[in-house]
């Protein structure tokens, strides 16, 4: 991966983790059971729920909201920004793509995560201990959701017009059992469950885990993740959207398609099944067909 | 020694507000006896450091250790038993 520049391993960390000018965060869903008992020495911490989702809607946190805490974790617009965290790194790549959103310029993705770094018994600090630096000094100077996101009505008009599969190609990221309908979420998660299962009419079923080396949890090599992915036939000259339950999956295989294979244009409905599996009368399809 | 619980865990199936940790935290409390345990099974190394930090720090009227079993398949196997 040493030519994909949004991407940066161990090695690289190691030999930039006292760089002022780089910035460790890590990205959980829950720090209790990730930061909070281990982290990469030096890191911040941002908490998914907590510092990024918006206080009222369901939605992210609002610019200024944004450069806020970017300044009180020592981010400047031109800090080198290097994400990962617990899940797989799936929030971490999440917030990868709420950066770009946000136009951060160089913000990139630890491959392999936590999983590669206790793997490789690499310098841990122990307990909620964050470090603190100076204060940044940050500015959003471009808004872009345009390129990155889709929302619930654009992509039902696309399902609607029968351009999904045409034009438009959706990808479902999402287990296979979540794709047929037989579970809504796994059973543990009672309040993330959806009124129905299924999927979008329309949508491939390209589980996000078949991009990632399972010992390690890095990505897989660019030829492989090319091979795996034309040989599902999601084409480089389509537009591709991808969805999960919550979008954090989604934003994986976005992130992947976007950054390790050049797909000109890929983004995330991040409302994904938890929005569209509540909606009264939206199209739905069972099954293993898409 | 009896394994009161088993619990395998796929960090790729996983995905929500309840973390494996806390499942796998949940399974432990069941331990009541010095003649009890139960057997963990889970994909993911950082769950390895995480889980012998917890041991540490959980509230538990029992002592308790961990026994490294095997990793087979990707899958690191350990039981947590009582200590007494």
């Amino acid at each position: 991966m040493g030519e994909i520049k949004e991407i940066v391993d161990n090695n690289w960390l190691l030999s930039h983790l006292k760089d002022d000018n780089v910035r460790v965060v890590e990205v959980d869903y829950d720090p209790t059971t990730a930061f909070n008992i281990w982290h990469i020495p030096g890191s911040v911490l941002i908490r998914w729920r907590e510092d990024l989702r918006h206080k009222i809607l369901r939605d992210f946190l609002e610019p200024k909201e944004f450069e806020e805490l970017m300044e009180s974790k020592g981010i400047n617009n031109d800090t080198i920004v290097v994400l990962y965290g617990d899940y797989n790194n799936w929030f971490a790549v999440y917030a990868f793509w709420l950066f770009k959103a946000y136009g951060h310029d160089d913000v990139r993705v630890l491959n392999g995560g936590r999983t590669k770094w206790a793997k490789e018994n690499l310098p841990i600090e122990k307990g909620n201990n964050e470090t603190k630096y100076n204060k940044g000094n940050y500015k959003i100077k471009k808004l872009d959701w345009g390129s990155n996101r889709v929302f619930f009505w654009e992509l039902l008009q696309k399902v609607t017009k029968n351009e999904v599969g045409k034009t438009t190609f959706l990808i479902d990221v999402r287990s296979p059992k979540e794709f047929t309908g037989e579970i809504r979420a796994p059973p543990e998660y009672a309040d993330e469950q959806t009124q129905v299962g299924g999927h979008i009419p329309g949508a491939i079923n390209f589980p996000w885990s078949q991009a990632v080396n399972p010992e390690t949890g890095e990505f897989k090599s660019k030829e492989e993740l090319e091979r795996l992915f034309e040989s599902s036939g999601i084409r480089k000259d389509k537009e591709i959207i991808t969805y999960c339950r919550i979008g954090e999956r989604a934003s994986h295989t976005w992130f992947v398609l976007k950054y390790i294979l050049g797909y000109p244009s890929v983004r995330v409905y991040d409302g994904s099944w938890a929005e569209w599996g509540n909606i009264v009368g939206a199209p739905i399809k069972k099954g293993a067909e898409p | 020694m009896k394994i009161i619980d088993k619990i395998k865990i796929n960090k790729f199936e996983g995905c929500g507000n309840k973390s494996p940790l806390i499942i796998m935290q949940e399974s432990i409390k069941k331990i009541k006896n010095c003649d009890e345990g139960v057997e963990l099974e889970f994909n993911d190394y950082d769950w390895l450091i995480s889980i012998k930090d917890i041991l540490k720090i959980m509230q538990q009227d029992i002592k308790l250790k961990i026994i490294e079993n095997r990793i087979d398949n990707g899958y690191i196997s350990l039981d947590v038993v009582a200590d007494c």
